[in-house]
């Protein structure tokens, strides 16, 4: 059987591949971390919890996830969240098969993958789910700790290793979307904050390990334009990523100029942002988030 | 704690080095112990404090004579604020830019610009902590009366130092010494070279000097500086620095305050209640009669049990079951949940007891709100110091309007109860600790305070004023109104009247009916409105920049309607989630006090408007009040503790307008702010009052549209200037009654030249009758 498929009470199916973040060192958070640790930490008498993050879009939850995974040696398991999923696409799907002597194929997604092979399972943008999808999530997420699946025809029970986590926008939870059911099997409810001033710019250190001699004054510049045009509202990660990356680009672009064809893969250039990089990339990316505040 | 001391000998002196954690009660327990055995009772204590610093706080400990024979109880908290004036050389570039830029001298920038441009905090706080090992070895000092020194400069940069993880000192083996060696090297992560290195040195040296002229000397400092201390005290190079002189002039530089609970209690060890236990068990050193070895000794983790079992009582077993039914049948499901959370936290953080924020915020995460109150009830239930107690100090607390945003306080005007300066400040000797969390607890005495001021002393609209704000809205309301009820659309009969009706146009030929169809506005008129359809109601008066202009905000506490409130529980929670003060009226202005020579020399203020938003009619009685707070849900006006938006659009306030309607409002000139301030509490139609040719930004009509409300403007031109005149005029007096509703006094009439009764003929019935008719 390859290594991709598993046995379920005698069925076989396949199961979804886990994640694996290739992403640069992560700033600061260790607190957010630790709260996430704690949550999964299983006591002699007490069964793991299944935090939620909530925060604004860019402030990097799913980058807290990849690190706690990344601790525990787990695998991760993604599934993303929207308006149309139905319950049974939570945890497993049917497919015609290829292979000639079989008429089907089961596919167990991250959900039931992580549930049976002890990893750990983050839905993202949660409340994004309608209620009656998350329905089978309550006997997962209490002390029963099982699924029932239609599809299979068959109970999973979870793995003790078994591990939950969701993470929901702000703006999602606004219209109380989350149903009650799962909101008190969710616990602890972590807030994910702005970073500060001195972490932005560590991420940014961090993440383009860039800036010879002029680091410091782009990092200036930076906050300049931004505060010039956002005044108190703080920067996401992403945004800042964002506007820093597009500067490399535009730097980079500009000197390979020159030669034609461009070659859009240049990993041998090193980094040279200007000031006036910085300052087309910020006018970029406020002509396509405008001067509302966005936070 | 050990059994034996940390000791270093430098030439013939023995020098007793605590290198601490500060605000632990362990590390102060230490110095309490050395100086109270005669064995090791040194003759001068040193402290990692500037000369000035400790001698101000060795001459307040004094004044609160909590170290005489029959010392009184220990005042928690006091505090000593002052101006920072160095800040580190690194930031010299940057700090001639700003200045530059700003055109300001370094001095004038405004603190919020340094602290948001180059993290500068312009003042720094010294908490006098009964369980810190300085404040304790500053009081040995005063018992035992030998000298004390601050050796440390009197003027350091800021800092930020990170948080480093280190044994607890609870589960100390062996001596200090070893405790020492094991954790100091963790602790020397959080300092900073280039602030640092300086005052090492200068410890150093200044502590060789004092070993060359005691025998015996107690020196503590904080962790992170003592292994660099040591090397520098072993490092023959470093030559012994005579003390300066102290300043008195200094130190008069030295405010002295009160400090509010939620910044106190990040200076109270793990929580408050270990400051009270080591009050009851601490011994004075100069007493022979107590010698044990271990002097202190306090439970910490009894003391936390005891205030859970409290709080979990407090919130399981009170009698009102209806209120919390369903939040509390789910907590009795997941306290096993937060217990086993809370004790992980603590497990990743290196703490056997959980402090009073890791607890909090467990149950933040965990639990209901409710929960929540009760812990923060039981934890934070301690004997504060008041500013009535020590009426020479300021109040100094945490900026009512914003959220948690470390090192932003505020100094309180203790006759009113408003903001009277902003800072931003550091606590000294460590920093501003990093795992603090805005705590949800409502200090009693301020409260009480705040009430005794809304009904004494704060000053009230004047109702003549109030009547004629109301009957110019009631009328710009009327023609809003007006305007909405009657659009229609008809069939073209040769005018486009009011524009073409695609929408149904369309229509009517998706039906085969070959017609146009038009929009018709026919004028009927509007006898009678709702004021409960109408408000709130916007008058910018004269746009444009106005110098020293500012906001302010006009209210109606809860207090005063509390007796006419029906529902008294769900106005219970208004007041708990929303706050106690109902935002009556905005101004945007200039203001100016005027003496109303009366004998009690109260003044009246005159708020000189250019913009207004009235949120109800204003005339009315508290009954009446009452009746609109009840009819409209609580949800046509803001409610609001202390301030709404007179210090600046806090973050609570500008997250509050993003997210009803899709933008902030900080970023926008005062009346288009002044207009979305006011979008949020209208109903249908929000009725915008300008002058002749002033056009609403389009930013108004996208966020109003997203709430589905319809922007009515209408002319200043249509109202008579005699009234928008006095209009702009709004008196603040100072009143005789409150109840049903304002009594002026006669001098008071005189003062501003009307008579109480003025304007009563201009307000409808229907809005004088508002309210009546329920019981």
């Amino acid at each position: 059987m390859p290594d991709n498929f598993i046995k379920i009470n005698g069925k076989t199916v396949q199961a979804s591949q886990p994640y694996v973040a290739h992403v640069s060192e992560l700033v600061g958070r260790e607190q957010e971390m630790k709260k996430i640790l704690a949550a999964w930490m299983m006591g002699s008498a007490n069964l793991p919890l299944s935090p939620l993050l909530i925060g604004d879009p860019g402030l990097g939850k799913n980058r807290i996830v990849y690190e706690c995974a990344r601790m525990c040696a787990k695998e991760l398991y993604i599934y993303q969240g929207h308006e149309d999923v139905s319950a049974e696409d939570l945890f497993c799907s049917v497919r015609f098969s290829d292979d000639p002597e079989k008429k089907m194929d089961y596919t167990v997604l991250s959900l039931a993958t992580a549930i049976i092979k002890g990893g750990i399972c983050f839905i993202d943008e949660i409340a994004k789910i309608r209620p009656r999808a998350l329905a089978p999530l309550a006997s997962l997420l209490d002390e029963r700790r099982y699924l029932d699946s239609i599809t299979l025809g068959e109970r999973i029970y979870a793995h003790p290793g078994f591990r939950f986590i969701a993470a929901t926008n702000t703006t999602d939870l606004e219209g109380n979307m989350l149903p009650d059911f799962i909101k008190s099997r969710m616990r602890p409810v972590i807030s994910i904050g702005y970073p500060k001033r001195e972490e932005i710019k560590r991420i940014i250190q961090t993440r383009f390990n860039l800036f010879q001699d002029n680091g410091t004054v782009l990092i200036e510049k930076f906050w300049k334009l931004w505060n010039s045009t956002y005044g108190n509202i703080p920067p996401s990660p992403r945004d800042s990523i964002y506007i820093f990356g597009l500067a490399m680009n535009i730097s980079d672009l500009e000197r390979i100029e020159q030669t034609l064809p461009y070659c859009l893969e240049r990993p041998d250039l090193t980094p040279l942002i200007k000031e006036v990089h910085l300052e087309a990339a910020f006018e970029a990316f406020q002509n396509n988030y405008g001067k509302k505040s966005h936070a | 704690m050990p059994e034996a001391s940390l000791k270093i000998h430098y030439k013939s002196a023995e020098l007793y080095p605590v290198p601490s954690e500060h605000f632990n009660h362990i590390f102060a327990s230490e110095v309490n112990r050395i100086c109270a055995n005669p064995n090791t009772q040194p003759e001068a204590i040193a402290v990692e404090l500037g000369l000035n610093a400790a001698a101000s706080v060795r001459d307040w400990l004094r004044e609160l004579d909590i170290c005489s024979e029959k010392p009184k109880p220990f005042p928690v908290m006091l505090g000593l604020l002052k101006r920072n004036y160095v800040i580190r050389a690194s930031l010299r570039e940057k700090v001639m830019e700003l200045q530059k830029e700003t055109c300001t001298d370094l001095s004038e920038i405004p603190p919020d610009v340094l602290y948001r441009e180059l993290g500068i905090t312009g003042h720094s706080l010294l908490c006098l902590s009964p369980v810190d090992s300085i404040i304790e070895a500053i009081r040995c000092s005063i018992e035992l009366d030998i000298p004390l020194c601050g050796i440390d400069m009197n003027d350091i940069p800021d800092a930020a130092y990170k948080p480093v993880v280190i044994e607890n000192p609870k589960y100390l083996t062996g001596d200090i010494a070893s405790y020492i060696a094991r954790n100091a090297p963790f602790a020397e992560a959080q300092r900073e070279d280039e602030i640092d290195d300086r005052r090492e040195i200068v410890m150093a040296s200044r502590l060789k000097y004092l070993l060359e002229q005691f025998p015996r000397v107690l020196f503590v400092c904080g962790m992170a500086h003592w292994l660099r201390i040591e090397q520098f005290i072993n490092d023959p190079s470093i030559k012994p620095a005579r003390l300066p002189e102290g300043n008195t002039e200094e130190q008069k530089k030295f405010r002295r305050v009160v400090v509010h609970p939620l910044i106190a209690v990040e200076h109270t060890d793990l929580f408050p209640a270990i400051v009270s236990e080591y009050g009851n068990n601490r011994l004075p050193v100069h007493n022979s009669l107590f010698l044990s070895q271990d002097r202190i000794s306090l439970n910490p983790s009894e003391i936390f049990l005891k205030h859970l079992r409290d709080a979990y009582h407090q919130y399981f077993l009170s009698i009102d079951n209806n209120v919390m039914h369903l939040s509390r049948n789910q907590d009795l499901e997941r306290f096993h949940s937060f217990e086993e959370y809370l004790k992980n936290i603590c497990l990743l953080n290196n703490k056997t007891v959980p402090d009073l924020f890791k607890t909090i915020r467990s149950a933040h995460e965990t639990m209901s709100k409710d929960f929540t109150g009760s812990l923060v009830k039981s934890f934070m239930d301690f004997p504060w110091a008041t500013p009535e107690e020590f009426p020479d100090c300021e109040l100094i607390g945490n900026d009512p309007g914003d959220g948690k945003e470390t090192g932003h306080v505020v100094i309180y005007n203790k006759n009113n109860l408003q903001v009277k300066e902003h800072l931003y400040v550091r606590t000294f000797p460590n920093g501003n600790p990093a795992d603090s969390m805005k705590i949800p607890y409502e200090w009693d005495y301020l409260e009480e305070l705040q009430k005794s001021l809304g009904s004494d002393m704060a000053s009230h609209t004047w109702l003549p004023w109030d009547r004629l704000l109301t009957y110019l809205s009631y009328e710009a309301m009327k023609t809003s109104l007006r305007k909405q009820k009657v659009r229609k659309t008809v069939e073209f009969e040769g005018s486009i009247l009011d524009g073409i009706d695609l929408k149904e146009t369309l229509r009517a030929h998706a039906k085969g009916k070959d017609k146009i169809y038009v929009r018709d506005f026919s004028k009927e008129a509007v006898m009678d409105v709702n004021p409960l359809d109408g408000y709130p109601i916007v008058w910018i008066l004269q746009p444009g920049v106005h110098k020293g202009a500012d906001w302010s905000t006009l209210y109606e506490p809860l207090s005063y309607m509390e007796k006419y409130i029906r529902d008294n529980q769900y106005a219970n929670r208004i007041k708990k989630e929303c706050g106690t003060h109902m935002v009556a009226v905005i101004l945007y202005g200039t203001r100016q006090r005027k003496s109303t020579g009366t004998s009690s020399n109260r003044e009246i203020t005159i708020e000189h408007s250019y913009g207004i938003v009235s949120f109800q009619p204003i005339c009315w009685t508290n009954k009446q009040y009452a009746r609109w707070a009840e009819l409209s849900g609580y949800s046509r006006n803001p409610f609001c503790n202390l301030s709404f938006i007179e210090d600046g659009i806090s973050n609570k306030i500008h997250n509050f307008y993003k997210k009803h309607l899709g933008t902030g409002i900080r970023q926008f000139d005062w009346p288009t702010k002044l207009i979305l301030l006011a979008l949020p509490f209208a109903k249908n139609i929000l009725t915008v009052v300008v002058p002749d040719g002033y056009r609403i930004h389009a930013v108004v009509y996208e966020a109003a549209k997203k709430r589905r409300v319809e922007i009515c403007s209408s002319s200043l031109s249509a109202f008579s200037q005699a009234h928008l005149d006095r209009l702009s005029l709004c008196y603040l007096v100072p009143t005789i009654a409150t109840d049903p509703q304002c009594i002026y006094s006669e001098e008071i009439e005189k003062a501003i030249g009307q008579l109480q009764t003025d304007n009563q003929h201009l307000v409808p019935h229907s809005i004088l009758d508002f309210g009546n008719g329920i019981p």
